[in-house]
Order: structure tokens, then sequence, then C-alpha cells
């Protein structure tokens, strides 16, 4: 590969995730760093220095999140967002996998800063293999002295939990992960009042950062901010970025890359380009609810200010990829089924909009659709969008119909009129 | 009376004391119930609710909501039929309908042995290896052909027939 990975360095290395090797291959020198030569506020310091942005999708800066958590509470946690749910996705996945020592040594030095003595890992609950490597190296690290009380011989002590969901996309929203925790049904929480810096888990100050943002943290301390930002995208898109491509392409895989390469070099490149004779027609840049690329958007930058400029995100980097043979109203419906299934359902304009959207895609794309249903479509996506819902799920659902209505319409019409696909049929590549 | 393990009982009361707050062991507490017993009807779910000191509805909020909690018996595989878009774009309905035909059972049913239960998951997050399934709500099978679900469904059925360890389900942790 043309790039030197630095958070997956470790993926695919034999036994990377027994204390041992992790320790052999420099692991826990950021925390012993961290711990002995800075203060909280220096490490928050040197973070926000090198514009680290959270990894998980919205992309807001790691050290002004953990800024916001009031310096004398007496009580604050740290969580780890690991619910990774955004279809495309699976990143943190093999971080989790292969590498459960450096995400602890992340979260060590972030529990730090903010000064917060208890620490969890939210976990999908689909993942059994993660939660039994992440449990043996919670183990490890309490046995060598990295977590538990008064670490590496300093005043600072801290226990993580690891804790498991039970299947369900909302969990990955913040405070309806809290909510999980704190064993109730995990419904997303109104802000305000309810910012996790200020009403958090168990009503404490609260800073919830991503798998792959809390990776990023030990490389960041141990060799500087500088060195970050001579990485990526700099200075606003500084480092690296996990990227899931899946789908249509010759190499699915998990593709480390600088932030700010091209898409065409992600899928053509990284990824392997697409099957004999087939033509690249989509991809959801950063899973399934951020709005659609197409083959006009090739030489787009993947990061977090590139892609508003041409309507979508860098989100959690889950791309799927579409090509020729595809029938992006058939993808459409199949993306929909997924967001009415996992709309939790508090706010009505998401439990409705969600189901009704599934159903009308579901009969365009049976043969029984009417040319008035497009125009229905936007309506109902009108009414989800532009915040009102308590969370994003609602506009999220509405990313992939009205990007696929604004570059294939025509697709949608076909289909109306013809009763089929306007491609071969439903995409099977064997 | 007890329809749960003294083992697990004991797990469950170590866990309420485990965590900060005694009502964040509810949700481990399912799981593990769910590993023992196969699934939560409601004199399980009342156990449950007895030691973590919780009223029943609040676990009946959470079965009701999450994916991997059962209310109803499973077969001892539950096969998991990933649907999202990476895997349908690699022909996971045909592997669906392949399932349907051979187990000759629906979708959400359970084969008459008690074998097998069939269902889909949204999106698994390990789309590399479309198309996949989640087996028992734990351990991935990437890269499904009929053929290599003819092999596993095979090697499953012998399992079964051998007194051996139980598979592998939901539970643990913490």
């Amino acid at each position: 590969m043309k790039f030197e990975p630095i958070i997956t360095r470790n993926v695919g290395v034999p036994d990377a995730w027994e204390i041992e090797v992790y320790l052999a291959r420099g692991g826990y020198q950021a925390v012993r760093k961290a711990l002995t030569e800075y203060t909280p506020d220096q490490i928050i310091e040197i973070v926000s220095r090198a514009n680290l942005r959270g990894r998980g999708g919205a992309g807001f800066p790691t050290g002004r999140k953990w800024s916001l958590i009031p310096k004398n509470a007496p009580q604050t946690y740290l969580v780890c967002n690991a619910d990774e749910s955004e279809p495309g996705t699976f990143s943190n996945h093999d971080l989790l996998i292969w590498d459960p020592h450096l995400l602890i040594e992340g979260m060590i030095i972030g529990a730090y800063a903010i000064r917060a003595t208890t620490g969890f890992i939210y976990l999908r609950g689909e993942f059994g293999l993660a939660a039994r490597r992440l449990e043996r190296a919670l183990a490890q690290a309490r046995a060598h002295g990295f977590l538990g009380p008064r670490i590496l011989g300093t005043e600072y002590s801290l226990e993580i939990y690891l804790f498991r969901g039970a299947g369900a996309y909302i969990c990955g929203e913040e405070t309806a992960l809290l909510e999980s925790i704190e064993g109730n049904r995990p419904m997303p929480r109104p802000r305000p009042p309810y910012y996790p810096p200020a009403i958090g888990l168990y009503g404490k100050p609260t800073a919830v950062n991503n798998v792959e943002t809390l990776c990023n943290v030990p490389f960041i301390v141990l060799n500087g901010p500088e060195w970050y930002l001579s990485i990526g995208n700099p200075p606003k898109n500084p480092g690296t970025k996990v990227f899931s491509i899946s789908g249509l392409v010759r190499r699915p895989g998990n593709y480390e890359a600088p932030l700010g390469t091209t898409l065409g070099e992600l899928i053509f490149e990284y990824a392997g380009g697409l099957h004999e004779g087939r033509r690249f027609k989509a991809v959801t840049p950063g899973g399934t609810s951020t709005p659609l690329l197409t083959d006009q958007h090739l030489d787009v930058k993947m990061d977090y200010d590139s892609l508003p400029a041409v309507g979508t995100y860098l989100g959690s980097t889950g791309m799927i990829v579409m090509d020729d043979t595809v029938c992006i109203p058939c993808a459409v419906h199949r993306m929909s089924t997924f967001y009415r299934h996992e709309s939790c359902g508090k706010c009505t304009p998401c439990r409705e909009g969600t189901a009704w959207i599934e159903q009308i895609l579901r009969r365009i794309v049976t043969g029984r659709g009417r040319l008035a249903d497009l125009d229905l479509l936007l309506d109902i996506c009108d009414n989800m969008g532009g915040r009102k819902t308590v969370c994003a799920l609602g506009d999220f659902a509405t990313f992939p119909v009205v990007s696929a209505l604004k570059y294939f319409r025509d697709e949608f019409e076909y289909h109306i009129r013809h009763n089929r696909c306007p491609t071969a049929g439903v995409a099977v590549s064997r | 009376m007890a329809l749960l393990s003294e083992k697990t009982r004991a797990e469950i009361q170590r866990l309420t004391a485990y965590f900060p707050q005694r009502r964040t062991a509810l949700l481990p507490a399912l799981r593990l119930a769910q590993a023992e017993y196969g699934y939560l009807p409601p004199e399980v779910v009342a156990e449950v609710c007895e030691i973590v000191q919780v009223d029943p509805n609040a676990a009946e909020m959470l079965i009701t909501f999450y994916d991997l909690l059962y209310r109803e018996p499973v077969g001892r595989y539950v096969l998991g039929l990933c649907r999202g878009l990476a895997c349908y774009l690699l022909g996971c309905d045909h592997l669906l309908a392949y399932l349907q035909e051979k187990l000759g059972i629906g979708l959400n049913q359970t084969t008459p042995d008690g074998l097998f239960t069939l269902r889909t998951f949204e999106c698994l997050a390990r789309c590399d290896q479309a198309p996949v399934m989640l087996l028992n709500g734990e351990e991935y099978v990437g890269h499904l052909t009929p053929e290599k679900l003819d092999a596993l469904l095979a090697q499953w059925a012998e399992e079964a027939r051998r007194p051996a360890e139980p598979p592998v389900t939901g539970g643990e942790g913490a």
C-alpha cells in the first residue's frame, strides 16, 4: 500500500492483541509520557493544537470537547463509543479486534485529560470476538499497572468498564448510549439541557469519544502536534482516516489513508477498482447516512470540509461502492429499511417518516409506484430533516433518498413507468 | 423455583455491585440470563429484576427494544443473515431464499427439531466479508456462498448430535 499505516499499524500483526506484543511494538509509552511529563491541561492543549477531530462522524475538535468538561467537577466520565453501526462502516471493528490496547492507551490519556477516574467502553452487542479481546486486554493492562489505583506510581487512578450493547443502531447516538449504560430504554435525550459535557452519564460531565479518535491520541502525545499537522490535509484536516470500502470493488477492506485523499484514489487505487467491465455509479461516502456521491465527484478530497462543499459529509467513511449494474431505487429502498427498523420511535417525524419512505420506495421497486411518489418522498423528507427531531437519525434517513433523487431521478421514473429495474436487475456480482 | 442457576444468579448479583450504579447491571444481567435460559420469558425476567432490584417493566423496556434480546424461544443455532446494503449488493437476498428453502422455514422461524432459527440483521459492520452472517448473536461468518452454508449446516447438525459443549451464545463479558 502506498501509505504507511499509523493507527492501524498493528492490524494483521500476529497476536497484536496480547500486551507483550503491544509493549514490544512501543505500546504504553504514550501513557507513561502523558502521566509523568504533562498535566491534564497540557494534554488538552496538545490535542487541541494537533486539531484532532472526532472520527465518529461529526468532526468536532477533540481538544475542545475535553476542554468543555468542568475542571473542578467532583466526578467526570470518559465514554468510548464503540457501537459501530453506521451501514458500510467496519473500521472500529478491526481496531477493536486487533489492537484493543491502543484503544485502552488512548482512553487512559483522554480520561487523565478530563480528570476522570472512571471510563466506559460501550461496545456494539454483536461484537463477540472484540468483547473477549477487550476483556482480556483490560485485565492485562490492570496486571501491568496501566489501570487501577495509582497508575505507574502517579497519583492518577482509573478503572475502565466494558459495557456491551444488545443490538440497536440508536445507541451510537451519544445520549442514547448513555441511557443504555444507565439501564434505560435507549432513546436520545433533548439538548438542551442534556449536553454530555454538562449533564452526561449518571448526570455528571462526560466526554464521549469514538474508538478511532482515541486511537489517534497516543501517537499525538508521543510525536507532538507538529508531526500530526504534517499528515493529511492540514491545518483543518490533519491526520489519517481509516476508510471502510465495500460493495462492488475488487478488494473490499479497511484502508488507512491521509485525510484529503481523493474519492477516486480510494476506490481505484486502495480498493483495487471495480470488477471487469463495470463503470462506477455511486458511493455512500460516510455510511448510508450521508448523501451519495457519483462519478462527477471522483476528484473530491475526502475530509471534513471538502465534502460539505459538494453537499455531503465525511461521516464514518463507510464507503459502499455501487457500479453500473446496480439499480439505484432498489439500493435506496434497502437503505430505507434500515432507518425504518432503527428509528427509536421517540420523535414523530422520524418514526412516521422512516416508515412512509420505506413503504413508498417498496411500492416503487415492486412495480406499483406512481410518478407523484417522487415529490411525495421529497415532501416527507422535508418534514423530517433540518433538526425537526431530537437526534440526527431523522436527517440521516432523508440523505440517501434526497441525493438519489437529485442524481438518479431518471432511474426512479424508469422504474415507475416500466415496472422494472433500469439496469440488468438486482446486482449480484457472482 | 429458581429458573436460573446459582452461578448465573451469583454473577448477576456481582454485577449489581460492580458497576458505579446498580441499574447499569440490568442489560448485562438480561444477556447473562438469556445466555443460560435461551430466551427471556416473564418468569426469568422477574428473577433477574428481583436481583437487580428494578421493576419488571424496566426490563420490558429493554427486551422490546434490543434486537439481541429474545422474548420467544430460539433454536440452538440462530443464523442471522446481514441484509445491509453491502451484503445486498453481494447477493444476501439469494442466500436468504436459499436458507429458507433448505431449512423449510420462513424468516424468524425455527426448524421443528429446534436446531436452527433464521433471522436477519441490519448492517453487521463486517462489509468487507459480505455476504456475512452472525451466529448466535456473537460470531461472524463471512464470504458466504450456498456451498459454504451447506457445509456449515452439516457441521452444526453433526455437532448437535454429539454430546458436547453448548455453542457460544450471548452474555460474555461485563
